[in-house]
């Protein structure tokens, strides 16, 4: 069973284990291929955030 | 030969991986005796991205104060639960198709994501006998080091038609696993996998190298029609052409419609990629590891030469 301090402690390391690279990048890719001229609609988002 | 293999092949990821998933796995379980054998292959790949699953799902359960929740994830095993298991080419893998509501979103993503939990069930059958043929598909053409290493969990998304538009994705704090829409045909969700393992292939192998990619210099993305930072358009300039390296060795092996749906998807890439030539050379110039800038190169020109 876990106690409250087995989770602080928990939580204190992920702190610790994360704190030399908090950022936080999403690659999202759409694609469309179409039979009318194919065309293209590709879209790729990175983004930084607080993590 | 399987030239991509050799590509694909970087001691320093592996070394991250079996550190982080060991990190990880320490923490979760400090009492638990470490495992002295080195996993190599899909098993790595496995237990690094489950353990990302493991310690965002643990860190969900704890804030919450959720104890019987937190307790199963500090139990789990290091390659997550074995009824989740789906046998590939690439080893095991774990393949999930859960209800698009159920997915969850905060803060660690732009995009949504379902973590591994106690309620998590495998995808029906059929997707996963879909998925792992898509993972032979991949493996034959030679992108199976890929595979193994960087899309160790698969979700399964939408049901599209061929022609409509797929969306797949990947993100940062859950490496190994990607979120794809499908067709139901193998080599289309392949092509997908190699793009989004693509992506994690690189966020590995920049953490790995301990790169740091500077954002002052930006650059004309064609696939998204606008200005990028440099890791993104490296990101592009990186995944794209792998898809096409892919699509153009399994053409041959395809029938109509998605013979002609890759072929179609390989003229569009030619053109896309074209335009990236200067400012890839530019780009890759900021790159400060020489083994990483090489492999991007290789790549994108091998790509270029298709």
């Amino acid at each position: 069973m876990n106690n409250p301090d087995r989770i602080s402690q928990f939580l204190a390391a992920v702190e610790e284990l994360r704190g030399d690279d908090p950022a936080i990048r999403t690659t999202a890719h759409t694609s469309s291929v179409s039979a009318e001229g194919w065309p293209a609609a590709e879209t790729q988002t990175d983004a930084e955030a607080d993590g | 030969m399987n030239e991509p293999t050799a590509v694909f092949a970087l001691a320093p990821i592996q070394r991250l991986q079996r550190s982080r998933a060991r990190q990880i796995h320490t923490l979760l379980q400090p009492d638990a005796a470490q495992s002295g054998t080195a996993r190599v292959g899909g098993q790595a790949g496995l237990e690094y991205a489950v353990a990302h699953h493991l310690l965002e799902g643990a860190e969900v359960a704890a804030r919450a104060y959720d104890q019987d929740t937190f307790a199963w994830y500090t139990r789990t095993s290091a390659a997550g639960p074995t009824g989740l298991h789906t046998p590939t080419t690439v080893g095991l893998r774990i393949i999930l198709a859960p209800d698009l509501i159920d997915l969850s979103r905060s803060k660690i993503s732009e995009t949504p994501y379902v973590l591994i939990s106690p309620a998590t069930t495998s995808a029906p059958q059929e997707l996963c006998e879909l998925a792992a043929s898509a993972f032979s598909v991949a493996a034959e053409a030679g992108f199976g080091t890929l595979l193994a290493g960087h899309a160790a969990i698969v979700v399964v998304l939408r049901r599209k038609q061929l022609g409509d538009t797929l969306d797949s994705w990947t993100i940062t704090r859950l490496p190994g696993t990607v979120f794809a829409d499908h067709v139901d045909e193998p080599a289309v969700l392949a092509r997908d996998l190699v793009h989004e393992a693509g992506h994690n292939w690189l966020n590995d192998g920049l953490a790995a190298c301990g790169v740091k990619i500077s954002d002052e210099m930006r650059f004309f993305s064609p696939w998204k029609r606008t200005i990028r930072s440099a890791f993104g358009f490296l990101h592009a300039c990186w995944a794209f052409p792998l898809t096409m390296i892919f699509t153009a060795r399994v053409l041959d092996e395809l029938s109509d419609p998605v013979r002609a749906f890759m072929t179609a998807y390989l003229v569009q890439q030619r053109d896309l990629l074209a335009a990236t030539d200067g400012d890839h050379a530019r780009a890759l110039a900021l790159l400060p590891d020489d083994d990483l800038r090489q492999r991007l190169h290789h790549v994108h020109q091998t790509a270029r030469d298709l």
